[in-house]
């Protein structure tokens, strides 16, 4: 056998191309119009060339290797063609694979002409092609995996139009899959996260970064994959099923239940978001049967009923099951702690600490590091707990919430006032994980869970600077209401300073360490600015990282080392003599987001120089001020504005404070009322 | 007949569609040579059975074999047949010319020459869309390349439809002469029986997915014709009416007109013998034969009026 003649028909290859030249040159007409000039245009007004911002990214490539196949194999879908087509003396694998050799050659061709191009442009202003193999290779495999989909999807319809709504449907049903099954799990499953892997971001590789990396040999074994399951497709197709919507038998049963199950469930998410009612069996019927009946009727070809009230009880039976193995939690995966010795460790993650210290994480050396792996790398150190007491004290923890939390869920009477949130990954010691999301109110735990933010452990695993990894301060700032503008200590004995604050973050206790969390930087706080280097899967990156330090009173080392060098800059704070009032608005209690109008439950306005002197000095030691006589701990929230003639805004300073009522200054506090309204916000105009 | 004189075997062949029975049991066979008539109503199976001797579709059981070859996959084989469907399929952008280059690209026996031959015949201009053309000239063309490839086999469905009156005797003309002078073997499908009676050698009758009737065009004119008879005192007598095999009678005045299967000399003795009046045995059409033989199976022709 001659393996060429077996493989190739060069009459069917010549003819592809005899009779679609057309589309490759329309690719090559739109790389001209829209890639190439931008070179141009950005030499021309003087930006320079970036070859990096130049191309379409394969956008052309997959639009084209998606529309292609659909022309190619059109003559699949008409009764006389496909009789011409087999008819005449070729072989069916020679037939197919002829057809994918001309639909690349004309996906490739302007790919490689682009790539030419833009490798010359690369070589003559930057002196290298490396963009332009990587340009070729993005929109390779674009063109290619986008081929092949939508060639296996005109493979299984018999429908030219179908099949391009299958491999629409082919692209983006794993993304809808993940999202929403992701959406339904994480309000119907207790203590369920998300999926711990990016899947998404593992499916959809975007731009030619992500691409060009060991990543997108996943693509091209799909595409391997692909190909020879679509010769195997089209060795068995029985060529008389064109016209059908699916042109496999088998595959009708599959195609009723997948369209049934996406829309049913989409319609049970747009009734929870339009209704806010979780009704996970009834919200999904109704899409779901009008899904399968059209699904039904375009598998028959008719308009007909007769037959499909079978797969309707199927489909409610299906749904019915998936609704009572979440409700009763047959899989047991919510009422699943872990005990003790079945443990090695647990990474606790608490969102609150994450987003006060872990917010500016940033790759600043290295690999680029995309948003998906980002979110890993948020946590690249070690931080699982591993001594008994401190996984006991989690796992209690974690059963106080199940006890509490969960038969509210369960009955979708959820607590929206929630102010905090867990994640637990238990690390077993046959090495999987378990992971377990959930959201609560501080304050209804605050016995159980105070021992352990009070932990060592805890502060170990949750503050970054504790976690013996060296670090190198670039700046730190300090900000006070009272400061003119935030400052740089540039002179202050940085490792006296780390030492400070890792004594005071030591002695945090869980009340302090709540107004941590709930100072929201008000008052004083410094930012330290440092890199540090993290191993990370064999990998060393260098982080940039920025750290903000609300300076509560439990920072008392760290409070006398910043007042000693404040005391030789204290003309970097503002002179109260140079204002003629102070205005004083607390407890805002209405805001309109249309009108952007606000009004506030205490206004004073302030003209004394001595009442104004006490405001100053009462903000610029407010940090360190607690009546413990007060029970009264609402957090409050006052603005202060420093103003020089009480209209204009010119000149004005403003000051912020939100803090406990008996930790606002007395000279501040007066000007309060002791109870403060509920706070309304309105998007429409106060009537 | 010997399997060397046979070109197309069919035995046994069955063919669904979502459980209809397309083809069921079917048992045909073509003669070297011969033109094969293959003739039933609407829905028999005709063109399912082209499709599936073509290699187009896969049959359910059964085999089916040309010079004793499956046709299924096996390219060198189907090098020697050409199909000429009903329904005719022409690449869009192609002109006659562009197509008759795709056709030597794919069939090894393509003849340039014949091709410049019969285009004094078929006096289309090559430059022409395949497209664009009517459906009789698309039809011409189909024709025109498909001799061109010098096939051993055709097989035509509905070959003439469409055509002139002069463009069918010429097609029909061309077909004979390939059959007399290269031994050709054809079979046709058509609902032209008037033509096809002047052309098959064989006809079979299809009807349900089966061939009901299989025999040369002579031998089934010889066993079935019209008797026009009439007696002293006008009725057909009763024993008579037994002792022949009446397909269809009908009566006109006092002449009684009976379609009667069996041999010409056997009828006219058994007729005799009831002294006749009038007795006149006369040959059917095939259209008649076609007609009649159906009639006994249940496909009936109705004298309907609206």
């Amino acid at each position: 056998m001659n393996l060429k003649t077996y493989l190739f028909d060069k009459a069917t290859i010549k003819s592809d191309i005899k009779r679609f030249w057309w589309v490759p040159a329309i690719f090559m007409l739109l790389l001209a119009l829209f890639v190439l000039p931008r070179a141009v245009y950005s030499i021309d007004t003087g930006m320079g060339f970036d070859i990096n911002h130049m191309s379409d990214e394969g956008f052309f490539a997959l639009m084209f290797g998606f529309f292609l196949p659909g022309m190619i194999f059109s003559y699949l879908h008409k009764g006389n063609a496909v009789s011409f087509v087999h008819g005449m003396p070729s072989k069916r694998t020679t037939i197919f694979i002829s057809h994918i050799f001309s639909g690349l050659i004309m996906l490739y061709l302007p790919i490689i002409i682009g790539g030419i191009v833009i490798g010359a442009e690369g070589l003559y202003f930057e002196g290298h092609i490396h963009y332009a193999l990587k340009y070729m290779y993005t929109c390779g495999i674009y063109a290619t995996l986008a081929f092949m989909t939508t060639t296996f999807a005109m493979l299984i319809s018999g429908n030219t139009v179908a099949g391009y709504l299958f491999s629409l449907g082919f692209i983006i049903l794993p993304g809808f899959a993940v999202t929403f099954t992701e959406a339904i799990l994480s309000t119907n499953v207790f203590g369920f996260l998300r999926f711990e892997k990016d899947i998404i971001g593992f499916i959809y590789l975007t731009f030619i970064d992500e691409v060009c990396t060991w990543k997108s040999l996943w693509y091209i074994a799909l595409i391997i994959i692909l190909f020879f399951v679509c010769i195997w497709l089209y060795r068995i197709r029985r060529l008389e099923n064109y016209d059908e919507i699916v042109a496999f038998n088998p595959l009708k049963i599959v195609f009723m239940y997948t369209v049934a199950i996406c829309f049913g469930y989409f319609g049970y998410v747009i009734f929870y978001d339009i209704t806010d009612i979780n009704a996970l069996f009834l919200a999904v019927l109704p899409l779901g049967f009008a899904a399968l009946i059209a699904a039904y009727m375009l598998n028959k070809k008719s308009f007909t009923f007769k037959g499909v009230l079978k797969h309707m009880i199927i489909f409610t039976a299906l749904i019915a099951a998936v609704k009572i193995t979440i409700a009763y939690d047959l899989t047991g995966y919510e009422r699943r702690v872990p005990d003790v010795s079945e443990l090695a460790s647990i990474s606790p993650y608490d969102e609150d600490a994450d987003s006060t210290y872990y917010q500016y994480y940033k790759v600043n050396k290295g690999e680029a590091v995309y948003a998906n792996k980002g979110y890993l790398l948020m946590h690249p150190i070690d931080v699982s707990v591993k001594d008994e007491k401190t996984m006991s004290e989690l796992i209690s923890i974690h059963k106080n919430i199940l006890e509490r939390e969960r038969p509210m869920f369960k009955a979708h009477d959820e607590n929206d006032n929630w102010d905090s949130n867990i994640k637990l990954v238990y690390n077993l010691k046959d090495g999987k994980h378990i992971t377990r999301f959930y959201r609560f109110k501080l304050s209804d735990y605050d016995d159980c869970i105070a021992p352990y933010y009070e932990n060592e452990q805890y502060k170990l695993a949750h503050y970054p600077l504790m976690n013996g990894v060296k670090k190198s301060i670039k700046y730190v700032t300090y900000d006070n209401p009272v400061l003119a503008n935030s400052i740089e200590l540039a002179n202050i004995d940085r490792d006296k300073l780390e030492e400070a604050l890792k004594r005071d973050i030591a002695s945090l206790t869980y009340d302090t360490f709540k107004e941590e969390i709930n100072s929201y930087n008000s008052g004083e706080y410094i930012t330290i600015n440092y890199t540090e280097d993290i191993d990370y899967e064999g990998r060393t990156y260098t982080y940039n990282n920025s750290l903000d330090f609300t300076l509560n009173r439990e920072f008392k080392n760290t409070y006398a080392l910043i007042s000693d060098y404040m005391a030789d800059h204290a003309g970097k704070y503002i002179d109260p003599d140079d204002f003629r009032g102070v205005y004083i608005a607390a407890d805002p209690y209405y805001e309109d987001y249309e009108t952007g109008e606000e009004r506030y439950e205490t206004e004073a306005n302030i003209m004394n120089k001595g009442e104004m002197r006490a405001v100053f000095d009462a903000l610029r030691t407010n940090s360190q001020y607690i009546d413990e006589s007060i029970d009264n701990t609402e957090m409050r929230e006052v603005y202060i504005t420093f103003t020089r003639d009480g209209e204009s805004q010119y000149g004005q300073h403003k000051a912020h404070i939100f803090k406990p009522y008996n930790q606002i200054p007395p000279e501040i506090r007066k000007y309060l009322k002791e109870t403060k309204p509920e706070k309304t916000v309105h998007t429409g105009t106060l009537g | 007949m010997t399997d060397y004189d046979v070109m197309i075997k069919a035995r046994n062949v069955t063919k669904s569609f979502d459980g209809f029975k397309a083809l069921d049991a079917l048992d045909l066979t073509v003669r070297k040579g011969s033109v094969y008539g293959l003739i039933g109503p609407n829905g028999a199976g005709k063109t399912t059975f082209i499709k599936s001797l073509m290699g187009i579709y896969r049959t359910d059981g059964g085999n089916i074999s040309v010079m004793g070859e499956g046709v299924y996959e096996n390219t060198p084989l189907k090098q020697k047949i050409i199909y000429i469907s009903d329904d005719l399929f022409f690449f869009t952008t192609y002109s006659v010319k562009e197509m008759a280059k795709y056709y030597a690209e794919v069939y090894k026996s393509f003849d340039w020459e014949i091709f410049e031959k019969l285009g004094s015949i078929f006096k289309i201009d090559v430059k022409r869309k395949c497209r664009r053309l009517s459906k009789g000239m698309q039809k011409q063309v189909a024709f025109w390349l498909g001799i061109c490839t010098k096939p051993e086999v055709m097989v035509l469905d509905e070959p003439v439809d469409g055509l002139d009156p002069v463009m069918r005797r010429n097609t029909w003309a061309i077909l004979l002469q390939e059959v007399a002078e290269r031994g050709m073997t054809v079979l046709v499908s058509s609902h032209n029986l008037r033509e096809l009676e002047d052309v098959c050698d064989n006809v079979g009758i299809m009807f349900n997915g089966k061939v009901v009737l299989e025999k040369s065009l002579d031998d089934v004119k010889g066993e079935i014709h019209k008797l026009q008879i009439a007696f002293e005192g006008g009725a057909m007598p009763d024993e008579l009416a037994k002792e022949l095999n009446i397909l269809h009678s009908s009566k006109f005045g006092s002449v009684q007109t009976c379609i009667v299967k069996g041999d010409a000399e056997g009828i006219k003795k058994v007729c005799g013998a009831h002294s006749p009046l009038i007795c006149d045995i006369l040959p059917l059409t095939l259209e008649e034969i076609f007609i009649y033989e159906l009639g006994g199976m249940g496909y009936e022709f109705e004298n309907i009026l609206i």
